[in-house]
């Protein structure tokens, strides 16, 4: 197992290099002008001159495999250079946003998880009853209804209405609550809809009906061997949501003003601050992918036939 | 499934939870940030729209940069809210010859890190500013500036490479902060050291700024004891913060909420004129608007009036200057194109033009632009001009409109040092064409008045070349000003004495209390 974990990680190194890449390219096939858009609006009265000194200085004027490689050289050494806008070291701006980020996607995560699996059993085991429409007319709904929306409805009703929870920002737990909540209310329907399908399933099994016949309660088959057994393709979504949670959630963040690295990644983008965009997807990059080795190992701790050489 | 799998997932949730809860300690002593925890008497919080990148202000040419940090750096002089240039680090200045400028300096002022605020501290800053070293975006402000001659500890020579009457605006304008010169051989950009009326007390990036008050500052501690800059990009946000009572004052206000602020007794919204101007521009270089009666008849096609009066909902002036009147330059009553359809069809007619002509306009997101530019393109509609409506952002906007194949492009303005040379030599001067001016407009006469407004120190014969210069405008037509957006923002009636002049960067809270 540890051999496997060992050539996953090395795996990744292509694939960062790859993503880097892609994003460079992309940067320079998108439109838009870095120098004037780190200028802005208010920058009006720059010359011609002013603007190519700019273009200088911030090295656009080299050629782009001369900007990569500096970029790679550095960031193989662990440095991922200054943004364009402020002039400010990228990791460390990275670093200052990535704990909301992860705050919001574990609290949300295990609030979704911890609603939408029982959600989920309860469905297959009443599957096709009034309960089991009503469960998945609740998943359905979550999902359906658009998350700056929800969050927006919230925030009126729990910090303007009943003025229980402060409307945005950060500092204590109790802003967390809102944004939490709106992401969790969109994954509980994936969740919910991804457990009951894959128990359904489970439950047909021949195990199931021995274990049955052989007298063991309905709860302990449900719960002991038939979910165990569903839990695979779960934790894959699970996996999934945190990976991609941790990219950052750019509407609730706006929406909830919280400083998380989907905002970053987003301002860096409109402002073209490249050292900024690639120090974002590369490490976005790097995470997802760590987590997605954690969901693979995990597999084999859920199903004993799975084995890593 | 409880023995193996369980454990796996509270272990590793409660080591990701701990990781959180650290960081978690090191938030909740700040009671600034806590919303509904009680706060101290003389502290307010302000919503701000986007992120400050740095807190160094040379190295930044941005709005929320400038709001933050001209709480703690001051310029030499201070556009105040009647728009009179007032003395602020420089107490006097007189003109030595066409190209000098003499400023006596304010004594007795020391920066927040203990340096003395003097000459060689002035020379400092403004070299640093323009020093390609720095990197600063905001270097073309003093690009005119050729020496800085220290004469004594509190007088300083600015000598410009020609004569250049606009320089004392410009030594108003926010870039041109006077910075400790001991404090930037550190990092300014998290460690500011100005001499302003607030120090930084905290700053988390993406979140929040916590000023709090200068003991010393040489104007008089001011009354309130901290001020907190909020993050708050959404503007629906921000009017909830202020309705619950979060937020003491914001600064951008939809225009369809100002009756829901107006009817709470607690808040009151503001709106006035600030230094903006929305305008429509025409590339004159080659296609169908090279000819003059195209663009006069777009500009006749256009209902600016009624723009302002039921598109802007009260959020606008009309006006023909491409400054609005609180601009020093402004021609108020300038006449300009009425709004005529049918005139607008004839004049195309007569000058051999094909309908339907089919045309470009480009323009940047944002409701407002969208807004305008669709109803332009009815309009335009119904003199058989087939208008195609290309709506980027803001980086694809400027560089869809870089070269010289953009037809109309819709665009805001801001005459941020509240001086006409600002905005005219940028857009109109023939030397700008690849710069700001798209319009390729030239003009051998406006580009003389232009120069020669800038050689003048006479405030009167400056207003008269301008007032030259705007009427050739309205001739020519490169531009047509649709309107000026007014400025806006929203209070908590338990602040009081705040000078918000034109803009929220120039917010003064040195008279400002909580009551």
């Amino acid at each position: 197992m540890l051999r496997y974990a060992a050539r996953r990680l090395l795996l990744m190194l292509p694939v960062l290099f790859g993503v880097t890449l892609l994003v460079f390219l992309l940067f320079y096939l998108t439109p838009g002008d870095p120098t004037r858009a780190i200028l802005g609006q208010e920058a009006q009265g720059a010359s011609a001159e002013d603007i190519e000194r700019l273009r200088h200085q911030l090295g656009l004027d080299r050629p782009w495999y001369e900007q990569y490689l500096d970029f790679l050289g550095g960031a193989v050494q662990g440095d991922l250079g200054r943004s364009f806008r402020g002039d400010r070291p990228v990791a460390g701006e990275i670093a200052a946003r990535f704990p909301t980020t992860l705050k919001l996607t574990v609290i949300s995560l295990t609030l979704a998880a911890l609603v939408g699996i029982p959600l989920g059993v309860v469905g297959a085991v009443r599957r096709n009853t009034w309960v089991d429409y009503l469960v998945m007319l609740i998943a359905l709904l979550g999902v359906s209804m658009p998350t700056f929306w929800v969050g927006i409805l919230l925030m009126q009703l729990f910090a303007l209405e009943f003025r229980i929870l402060p409307p945005s920002g950060t500092g204590t737990w109790r802003h967390m609550v809102l944004p939490a909540t709106t992401v969790a209310l969109a994954s509980i329907a994936f969740i919910a809809r991804m457990t009951r399908s894959s128990l359904i399933e489970a439950l047909r099994e021949d195990y199931v009906r021995t274990a049955r016949a052989k007298g063991v309660a309905v709860r302990t088959v449900v719960l002991r061997h038939a979910l165990r057994n569903a839990f695979i393709p779960v934790l894959t979504t699970l996996g999934l949501e945190f990976g991609g949670l941790l990219g950052g959630a750019v509407v609730v963040e706006s929406v909830f003003s919280l400083p998380g690295l989907g905002r970053l990644t987003v301002d860096a983008i409109r402002g073209r601050d490249l050292p900024m965009i690639q120090g974002c997807v590369l490490f976005v990059a790097a995470v997802f992918s760590l987590v997605n080795l954690i969901v693979d190992l995990g597999y084999a701790g859920l199903d004993p036939r799975i084995r890593y050489e | 499934m409880k023995k193996r799998f369980l454990p796996l997932l509270l272990a590793l949730s409660l080591t990701v939870l701990s990781a959180c809860g650290a960081n978690n300690k090191n938030q909740t002593p700040s009671p600034q940030t806590g919303g509904q925890t009680a706060e101290p008497a003389q502290s307010i919080t302000i919503a701000i729209s986007g992120d400050p990148s740095t807190l160094d202000p040379h190295k930044s040419f941005n709005g929320y940069v400038f709001t933050v940090t001209n709480q703690i750096y001051e310029t030499l002089l201070y556009r105040a809210a009647n728009g009179d240039l007032q003395p602020r680090l420089a107490t006097e200045w007189t003109p030595v010859d066409e190209t000098t400028w003499e400023f006596k300096l304010r004594e007795g002022v020391k920066f927040s890190d203990g340096t003395p605020f003097n000459a060689e501290a002035v020379k400092f800053s403004l070299e640093r500013l323009a020093d390609p070293a720095t990197k600063g975006p905001g270097a073309f402000i003093v690009n005119m500036i050729d020496e800085i001659t220290v004469v004594d500890d509190t007088t300083v020579r600015i000598r410009t490479n020609t004569p250049f009457a606009p320089l004392l605006a410009h030594l108003s304008h926010p870039v041109t902060a006077i910075v400790s010169p001991t404090a930037a051989q550190g990092d300014l950009s998290k460690n500011p050291a100005g001499t302003g009326p607030f120090l930084l007390a905290d700053w988390k990036a993406g979140d929040s700024v916590t000023l709090k008050a200068n003991p010393d500052y040489w104007g008089g501690k001011p009354k309130l004891e901290t001020v907190v800059l909020r993050v708050i990009p959404e503007a629906g946000t921000q009017l909830t913060e202020l309705k619950a009572g979060t937020v003491d004052l914001i600064t951008g206000v939809q225009p369809e909420r100002f009756a829901e602020i107006d009817n709470d007794p607690q808040l009151s919204a503001t709106r006035f004129l600030g230094w903006g101007s929305m305008f429509l521009g025409f590339n004159m270089k080659s296609g169908p608007l090279a000819t003059p009666e195209v663009r006069q008849a777009i500009a006749m096609a256009i209902d600016r009036q009624g723009i302002v009066d039921t598109l802007r909902q009260g959020m606008a002036q009309f006006g023909n200057s491409l400054v609005p009147p609180t601009v020093f330059g402004s021609a108020v009553d300038l006449a300009g194109p009425e709004y005529d359809p049918e005139g607008a069809k004839a004049l195309l007619a007569q000058a051999g033009v094909t309908t339907p002509l089919k045309l470009t306009l480009n323009t940047y997101e944002g409701a407002e632009n969208q807004q305008i530019a669709q109803a332009i393109q009815a309009q335009l509609a119904q003199i058989g001009i087939d208008l195609d409506v290309v709506i980027t952002d803001y980086g694809a906007f400027s560089e869809a409109i870089a070269a010289d194949d953009h037809g109309l492009w819709l665009s805001s303005w801001g005459t941020v040092t509240m001086d006409a040379d600002y905005t005219f030599y940028a857009l109109l001067h023939s030397q700008q064409h690849g710069a700001d001016n798209k319009a390729f407009y030239a003009n051998a006469q406006v580009d003389q008045w232009l120069t020669e407004a800038r050689s003048t120190t006479d405030d009167d014969q400056r207003k008269a070349l301008y007032r030259q210069i705007q009427e050739q405008v309205m001739v020519d037509l490169p531009y047509l000003n649709l309107y000026y957006p007014l400025s806006s923002y929203a209070k908590n009636d338990r602040l009081q004495g705040e000078v918000y002049p034109f803009a929220t960067i120039n917010l003064d809270l040195r008279q400002a209390a909580v009551q």
